[in-house]
């Protein structure tokens, strides 16, 4: 009979398969990137990129919830700088690519931590996490917050039938662009009491458990797979790329 | 030995005592029962002896709950876990890992036991609790009742002194719950001391020989679980029946139990389905030694008179697959009666509740057709009351989320006045102006329940809508259930509780066959 513990030997879902490890670095290669990057041609070609990577790790479903989710952030968002706009009139005299900028690096941020959130398993993480020698105090907190990730999507995926169910099947797009301030009451103010509760289970459920910031997994790692070595190529070029677009477009433009 | 001792607790922000005085021990090897009117203070007892107190409860403790000499509050939740573990009513929050047998070997590893050592000990676990051939399923798709052997698989994997259960009955079918007995039984029998804090009584005879029964944070009545059985006793403190009914026990005036479901003709047939062999007693097409030819459902214990409204609900060939092709139901064809409650029974992952979101178009059937007197099924005329309250609930008070159900958001005296009606009849007529979400996890159940009758339909469907309610609010929903049907809409009730069953239904059918599978998931 094998070894149960093939928490030591397992390999990623997702279509890729990747280690966590890779995912990981995906992560942190997206955000670094997308701070450091700010002309919104360098920003909008990682964004390509790393689409490319959530599309070959993510369910094309999640993906579209996300991205739903993420625009209708978006939209409250410009809608809240453009009311601000009449007490600050500066901010209405800004570029049209330092309102875009900060959307571009959200989208390029979640592309990278979809595949990482949904298809690694969190005990990987923590092995991963603590082969990278992070602090406990960092990977608890982010385990919970990994852990966290499914269950939005399945209460917002709830929530929206629950309003489909009450409001006698409106789920169509225009209705709720035709009303914003209902939506934001029976979606939103939901959802956040949902967020709140599902946070304090899950946290209370981590130390009923007897996960604490000095539990150590242990865990040998796995060699690289091709997959793995193929993806992190990928981010490289996607830095390098993007890297360049900024001196070179971000330059000129700049002139 | 556990012992607690006058032990109060107020919550932070709260004038309210929910413990107060509480005061009882408990033996190893022993086990309680723990139950009493929803928000009595089983769960505020449960979560303090699980070592939550000061960390997660930030309200104000007065006496002491100690295990063996270490004070529950001293020391951390962790270190208090060595010795208790607590499984919350939804187990699915408390997993970490991907599937059985890692979450058993990571809860192993936060403990520090690790290598071969923990490799035995998840095995042992996994055999004793029936789950060796589920160690590599995801703990996600597990039936409730795996989900929760998976929890105590691996709670128990570190060998606690004192087990805590809160409301483990709530989502379970009564097939799983004799299992879960079976397992708790054993695991009494390594020495473990029980505290099982329920409302469904029946299935805990035999396994809890002590009762301590909580009214409003107090301790009410002590006793044995024999004392059960004085049912003046019982009705005094609002509690369910300690005896099972039994399904041929169930009452209604239109020829339950009669056999013989006839396969459905197009007039007048009530129930049918394909894997049913023509005149077979619907008794015997339900028996685990004769399952469908097509692996779809069965249906039994129908009845064959058709209410006086007539149908209501007419399913024809229903066929429906998930989205990766395995088929749930392959040609299921029944009739509901306006004016009738229907109970659609079975064990857990047999399709019950997306049978429930069929009928009122809440999914699209992959074949055939739903039809509420001619016109096709849609939220339009059907409505369903889901499991979870959280999501059903925005309003900003209790009374609000009424009149918007009754198509009169703005509200009118009139609608007022009906919305405290119905607010009245399920006993939250005092909580009208309470934001809903401040509700506690009974009384929002009430209320979704209350928002869905509220409004007029032709088909109503509840997803267990009574999973944690005491007996004096199980009595009221059946009494309210029974009411909404007498004006018109059929109303089909999913759920496991056979106590609903017995006070509501006209009919039950129930739902056998192999189990349906989710998608991408185990049994």
């Amino acid at each position: 009979m094998r070894a149960l513990s093939r928490i030591d030997h397992y390999r990623g879902a997702g279509r890729l398969s990747l280690r966590a490890e890779t995912r990981l670095m995906m992560t942190a290669v997206a955000s670094i990137s997308s701070l450091v990057l700010s002309d919104p041609q360098a920003l909008a070609l990682l964004l390509s990129f790393s689409a490319l990577y959530a599309v070959a790790e993510t369910k094309p479903k999640t993906l579209l919830i996300a991205y739903l989710f993420m625009a209708v952030m978006c939209s409250v968002a410009l809608f809240c700088v453009w009311l601000l706009g009449f007490v600050f009139p500066i901010i209405r005299e800004s570029s049209l690519s330092m309102a875009i900028s900060p959307f571009l690096r959200l989208a390029v941020t979640m592309n990278a931590i979809l595949p990482l959130a949904l298809n690694s398993r969190l005990t990987d993480l923590a092995m991963a996490l603590g082969r990278l020698h992070l602090p406990g105090l960092v990977r608890l907190p982010l385990m919970v917050t990994i852990r966290f990730i499914p269950t939005i999507l399945n209460d917002m995926i709830q929530l929206r039938e629950a309003v489909g169910i009450r409001f006698r099947g409106r789920k169509g797009f225009l209705f709720w662009l035709s009303h914003p301030f209902t939506w934001w009451r029976v979606f939103f103010q939901p959802l956040i009491v949902r967020l709140i509760r599902s946070a304090d289970e899950l946290a209370m459920a981590a130390e009923l458990k007897g996960l604490e910031p000095n539990t150590e997994f242990g865990g040998s790692p796995l060699p690289f797979s091709t997959h793995d070595r193929a993806t992190m190529l990928l981010a490289a070029l996607a830095m390098v790329l993007s890297g360049l677009a900024q001196i070179l477009v971000g330059a000129h433009a700049g002139r | 030995m556990l012992k607690v001792e006058s032990l109060s607790y107020r919550h932070a922000h709260s004038d309210r005592q929910a413990l107060k005085d509480v005061s009882f021990g408990l033996a190893p090897g022993q086990s309680l029962l723990l139950t009493g009117r929803s928000g009595s203070g089983k769960s505020t007892l449960l979560a303090i002896l699980a070592g939550l107190y000061p960390h997660f409860l930030k309200g104000s403790l007065e006496g002491r709950a100690t295990l063996d000499g270490l004070e529950a509050g001293r020391g951390g939740v962790a270190e208090w876990g060595k010795g208790a573990r607590l499984m919350l009513q939804n187990p699915e929050a408390q997993f970490f890992a991907g599937t059985v047998g890692e979450e058993i070997l990571l809860t192993l590893r936060c403990r520090g036991v690790t290598g071969q050592e923990a490799d035995d000990i998840a095995k042992e676990r996994l055999g004793t609790l029936g789950l060796l051939a589920l160690r590599d399923h995801s703990v996600f798709k597990l039936s409730e009742g795996q989900k929760q052997k998976a929890v105590l698989a691996a709670f128990t994997s570190l060998r606690p002194k004192l087990l805590l259960l809160d409301e483990p009955s709530a989502n379970l079918d009564p097939s799983f719950l004799a299992d879960l007995k079976s397992v708790l039984k054993n695991l009494r029998k390594e020495g473990l001391s029980l505290i099982v804090a329920d409302h469904r009584l029946y299935w805990l005879e035999g396994l809890c020989e002590r009762l301590l029964v909580l009214e409003e944070g107090q301790v009410a009545f002590e006793g044995s679980f024999g004392d059960l059985a004085d049912g003046q006793r019982r009705h005094r403190l609002g509690l369910r029946s300690p005896e099972a009914p039994r399904p041929t026990e169930l009452p209604g005036p239109r020829g339950l139990n009669l056999p013989a479901a006839a396969p459905a003709g197009p007039e007048g047939h009530p129930v049918s389905e394909t894997g049913n062999p023509e005149g077979h007693p619907a008794s015997e097409a339900a028996s685990p030694e004769a399952p469908p030819a097509n692996g779809s459902l069965q249906a039994v214990q129908t009845a064959v008179t058709v209410g006086g409204n007539g149908w209501a609900v007419r399913v024809e060939n229903l066929r429906f697959s998930y989205p990766e092709g395995r088929e749930l139901f392959g040609g299921l064809s029944l009739s509901l009666a306006a004016g009738e409650v229907t109970a659609l029974t079975g064990p857990s992952g047999r399709g019950k509740t997306t049978l429930a979101r069929l009928l009122c178009g809440l999914e699209k059937p992959t074949q055939g057709r739903v039809t509420y007197q001619g016109k096709p099924a849609g939220l339009e005329l059907g409505q369903v009351v889901l499991q979870n309250a959280d999501h059903q609930l925005y309003m900003p008070t209790v009374l609000a989320e009424v009149t918007l159900s009754l198509g009169q958001g703005k509200g009118g005296k009139a609608v007022k006045a009906k919305a405290m009606e119905i607010l009245e009849a399920f006993g939250l007529a005092e909580l009208a102006d309470r934001h809903p979400q401040s509700l506690s996890g009974g009384e929002k159940q009430r209320l979704v329940v209350a928002v869905g009758l509220a409004r007029p339909t032709k088909l109503l469907a509840l997803d267990e809508p009574t999973s944690g309610l005491d007996g004096r609010n199980l009595s009221l929903m059946a009494a309210e259930i029974r009411k909404a049907a007498q004006a018109g809409p059929a109303v089909l009730v999913v759920t496991h509780d056979l106590e609903l069953v017995s006070l509501c239904a006209d009919r039950q059918l129930e739902l056998t066959g192999p189990m349906a599978l989710s998608p991408g998931g185990q049994p």
